[in-house]
């Protein structure tokens, strides 16, 4: 699971006492990251149960030991085109407003200690469809760090295909 | 006797429970003695156990937990410190009330020994504490005789006035003694007998064998009962893939009798296994109709009525997730029936009844499901009133009041905001209830059902699934995908096969199938849920009809086929997946999938299913009330024309291969269930009816098939050929007949259009439209 691409470094450069950890992960290419402290475990590629007309980033459910989670493709919900059909992936679950969600995501890179005031605002990048999720950035060693908001992923992905087309 | 002797077992265990937590409670206070919270908790306690001792007369009980309350109170409002003393002599308390609640398990009374000590200690470190805290040597002392105060220390029997025989006390004990001492003086049971009561020995004799009170039930977490009945189910799935992996003929596995008789053994225990957990879950009924004796004997006091409350089946399990939904319904229905349903007393004897009401609530299993019966012998509800009440909300026309029956004009009751109270009393009849009651009922799939006869009383009959964790499912196939239909809304299945004798339409726009004589809306799965875009042919090829019905709505729901059906564990599903109004939770199958259950209800809103006007009339088409909303089979004719045809004329919709019709005597008929079923266009009827000559058949078209309505079998064997069938519509338009054609009764306004309304019978040879005809008696043609 861990990756040597120097972000394990990130956190032991900077043993400033206020940190916060976060959860990295690979999606088509990009480093993203989620708060540590609302992930509860990660799977490997499980057996998915489609929900049609869900939003399609909402790629089926699957079972946590009797436990029924959704979970959202990254790519799709970040704006990214849909990986290969056999490409592997990795299940970070994480925790909203009590229930559990999966983040679907290429690959997991590692837990890292960023610096709470090295955390910058984003910016404005129109262009970037995963923007809506972007809560802020952290320039690592080895390039840019997209930190999401997990409430906000999940939020977005509430309206449903029925629902747009009935518009 | 016996209900009592069922309390004081409760009192036993709570108390018990109780007791281990003042223990704990106790030392936690030690560590951190000004905590408001276990402070409180612990004087609540020791209130309780006083509390109910005194009602069970048990007065050595309530003196030495008086004495507690005392200094506990005195703790809580700061006067005195928590010390080594205070925790000391509270804990022989606890000790003590343990000893004599043993005493009480095992032979039904306090016993012998005394405890008057203990109170006065418990006094006097109250008053002690506030006084002289300096004195530690004095402490010592007191801790001393405590801890050696043996429990079962036998004593000279005990007589109650004994004033003289208490040492000398502190200025606070002096206060409070007496209370104490008036409390045993007062008491019934402080002479110990020699013989003992009778319900001593009623609860020494099982005592003898069976285990203690204490042990026979303990109290769990839910949360962890919870991810117990999770566990199993996981342990089930690794059971189940064990055997298939035992069953795949291994020869290695084959070779291995021994792994055979394990995993027998493994198959068996976890089936064992599952149905306890799952039994955990349920609780008897007994924990809601408890509350009844208070609640109808103070809803009596206050409403000045005499009521006689009968419960029956109070052992009834169901799930404890649905004893708490079911609470404040029947709560609800039994105010109404002490309020509203029983008559006070002097109307009563007016009417020759016993000045007494009889209030029953029962509960019994019936069918797998349970049912709560709440039968009073009050007066009725007015049928009157409710019909009276339902024009003037506008509900109801005058008219269609009079046509409904009195069981009909009683469902109103369950409409939001209906009351018939004359006068709002502070128990019921602000008109809310009824409506929340039905919701909150049918919300976990019950039912509620009413029938009340004028001076003879009411019957309320709610019936609940047994639980909501494990429901029965029929598991179907759409697309290669399986979804669960709870089988509580399952009416039928109907095979469509082609050919076969029911398979019928599956028409663009509005599919409709006839079963039971009802014309019943049709859902496709795969359409509704886009799960593939198949031709509409697909579907009457091989299909499976779940006809469903749920609140006002019944419909077929076409799907592939059954895969299966048995019981099923519900589980939730994200809020955001509810929410997209298809389903209602998840399932693990035993192999370990999801499978999504379908909520019909949200399904029926998804499809705009039209809700029945009304069962009784629907079934009953001949007879239509005047003012319901007259529905209508809307199609297009061969020539582009769009009608409409009264659905009551219309039995059913067929597609017919032009090789299955055949020209006879100058006419099309098709062969139909081994009937000849005469075919016409319905263009040529037209035509034919306007030139008073009737037109049966028609040229053969090069059209592979054809689509045809056929009529009601009261009008004949008749299928009139159309172009297209558009859909089912439910018409407010009034029907206007000025101007009209020959074989039309009328024109309706559709979508702000106006279409001709076909009359059907005077098209059929030898049924000619009859003024005031059954069928369409708004208008003679």
């Amino acid at each position: 699971m861990s990756q040597s691409n120097g972000l394990t470094r990130v956190a032991s450069d900077c043993p400033a006492p206020t940190t916060q950890r976060f959860c990295a992960f690979l999606v088509a290419g990009r480093v993203f990251a989620v708060d540590a402290a609302r992930v509860t475990e990660v799977l490997r590629g499980q057996l998915l149960t489609p929900v049609p007309q869900a939003h399609r980033a909402l790629r089926g459910l699957l079972n946590l030991r009797g436990r029924i989670v959704p979970a959202i493709d990254m790519r799709l919900r970040l704006g990214f085109d849909a990986a290969a059909a056999d490409a592997s992936h990795t299940n970070i679950v994480v925790t909203v407003g009590g229930e559990y969600f999966s983040l679907m995501v290429d690959q997991l890179v590692d837990v890292i200690e960023i610096p709470v005031g090295a955390i910058e605002q984003p910016t404005a990048d129109s262009d970037d469809p995963s923007r809506d999720s972007v809560a802020a950035v952290y320039a690592a060693a080895s390039g840019l760090i997209y930190l999401l908001d997990v409430d906000q992923l999940v939020a977005g992905i509430s309206d449903t295909e029925f629902e747009r087309k009935m518009r | 006797m016996n209900e009592n002797e069922e309390f004081v077992r409760e009192f036993l265990v709570e108390s018990a429970e109780n007791l281990d937590q003042l223990d704990q409670d106790l030392v936690a206070l030690e560590e951190n003695p000004r905590d408001p919270k276990r402070l409180a908790s612990i004087f609540r306690t020791v209130h309780t156990i006083k509390g109910t001792s005194g009602f069970f007369g048990f007065a050595k009980l309530g003196a030495i937990t008086h004495s507690g309350e005392h200094l506990l109170g005195q703790l809580r409002d700061g006067t005195i410190e928590l010390s080594d003393r205070v925790t000391g002599a509270l804990l022989t308390l606890v000790d003590a009330v343990r000893s004599i609640l043993e005493t009480i398990e095992k032979t039904g009374s306090e016993g012998d020994a005394d405890f008057r000590d203990l109170s006065q200690t418990l006094a006097r470190v109250a008053d002690e504490a506030v006084a002289e805290r300096q004195d530690p040597r004095r402490g010592d002392i007191v801790v001393t005789r405590l801890n050696a105060l043996p429990a079962e220390q036998p004593t000279v029997p005990q007589t109650v006035a004994q004033p003289q025989a208490m040492a000398p006390l502190p200025a606070a004990a002096a206060t409070l003694l007496p209370t104490a001492q008036s409390a045993l003086a007062e008491s019934p049971v402080v002479e110990p007998e020699p013989t003992q009561p009778v319900v001593a020995t009623a609860i020494a004799q099982p005592k003898a064998s069976a285990p203690a009170v204490v042990e026979a039930s303990i109290r769990v977490d839910v949360g962890l009962l919870g991810s117990l009945v999770d566990l199993v189910g996981e342990l089930v799935l690794a059971r189940n893939q064990l055997q298939s992996t035992v069953n795949s003929d291994r020869p290695d596995v084959l070779k291995r009798p021994d792994l055979l008789k394990v995993v027998q053994r493994i198959h068996a225990v976890t089936g064992g296994l599952q149905s306890a957990a799952m039994k955990t879950r349920m609780q008897p009924i007994d924990q809601v109709l408890s509350k009844f004796p208070r609640i109808v004997r103070d809803l009596a006091v206050t409403c000045g009525k005499e009521v006689q409350l009968l419960i029956d089946g109070a052992d009834t399990e169901l799930d404890r997730s649905l004893i708490e939904t079911i609470r404040d319904p029947l709560t609800h229905l039994v105010r109404n029936a002490v309020d509203h349903g029983i008559e006070a007393p002097a109307v009563r004897t007016f009417k020759g009844k016993p000045p007494s009401g009889r209030l029953s609530l029962r509960a019994f299993h019936e069918s797998g499901r349970v049912t709560i019966e709440i039968k009073d012998d009050g007066g009725g509800i007015p049928v009157e009133a409710v019909r009276a009440k339902a024009i003037a909300r506008g509900l109801i026309g005058p008219e269609e009041a009079r046509s409904l029956s009195d069981d009909q004009v009683l469902q109103f009751i369950f409409e939001p905001g209906f009351s018939t109270a004359a006068a709002v009393t502070d128990v019921s009849g602000r008109g809310v209830g009824m409506d929340v009651v039905k919701t909150n009922i049918e919300a976990i799939g019950g039912t509620v059902d009413i029938a009340s006869q004028r001076d003879v009383g009411t019957t309320v009959r709610v019936r609940v699934p047994l639980t909501l964790a494990i429901i029965p499912a029929l598991i179907v196939t759409c697309a290669g995908q399986r979804f669960a239909i709870p089988q509580a809304y399952v009416r039928e299945l109907i095979a469509l096969r082609a050919g076969s004798s029911v398979s019928v339409e599956g028409l663009a726009g509005a599919p409709v199938m006839r079963v039971r004589g009802r014309l019943t809306p049709l859902v496709f799965l795969d359409a509704l849920l886009d799960l593939n875009m198949q031709s509409v042919g697909h579907h009457a090829e091989h299909s499976t009809v779940v006809i469903v019905r749920v609140d006002d709505y019944e419909f077929g729901l076409v799907v592939e086929g059954i895969a299966s059906s048995g019981d099923i564990v519900v589980k939730p599903i994200a809020g955001l997946i509810v929410s997209l109004g298809f389903y209602a939770g998840a399932t693990v199958m035993g192999d370990g999938a999801v499978v999504l259950i379908l909520d019909p209800r949200g399904i029926a809103q998804k499809a705009m299913i039209p809700a029945r006007p009304d069962q009784e009339h629907a079934s009953d088409a001949s007879t239509p009330a005047p003012d319901a909303q007259p529905r209508y089979l809307l199609c297009e004719t061969v020539s582009g024309r769009q009608v409409a045809l009264p659905l009551e004329d219309v039995s059913r919709l067929e597609i017919f291969s032009s090789a299955q019709c055949e020209q006879a005597a100058g006419r099309m008929v098709v062969h139909r269930d081994g009937r000849l079923t005469a075919l016409a266009d319905l263009d040529d009827m037209l035509e034919g009816v306007s030139e008073k000559r009737p037109a049966l058949g028609f040229k053969a078209s090069a059209a592979a098939s054809l689509t045809a309505v056929i009529v009601a079998e009261s009008l004949g064997d008749v299928g009139l050929r159309v172009k297209r069938i558009v859909e089912v519509i439910q018409s407010q338009s009034p029907l206007s007949s000025v101007l009209c054609a020959a074989g039309v009764l009328g024109t309706i306004a559709i979508g702000g259009r106006a279409t001709e309304v076909i009359d059907v019978r005077s098209l059929i040879p030898g049924k000619p439209s009859l003024p005031g005809a059954p069928s369409l008696s708004r208008v003679s043609a």
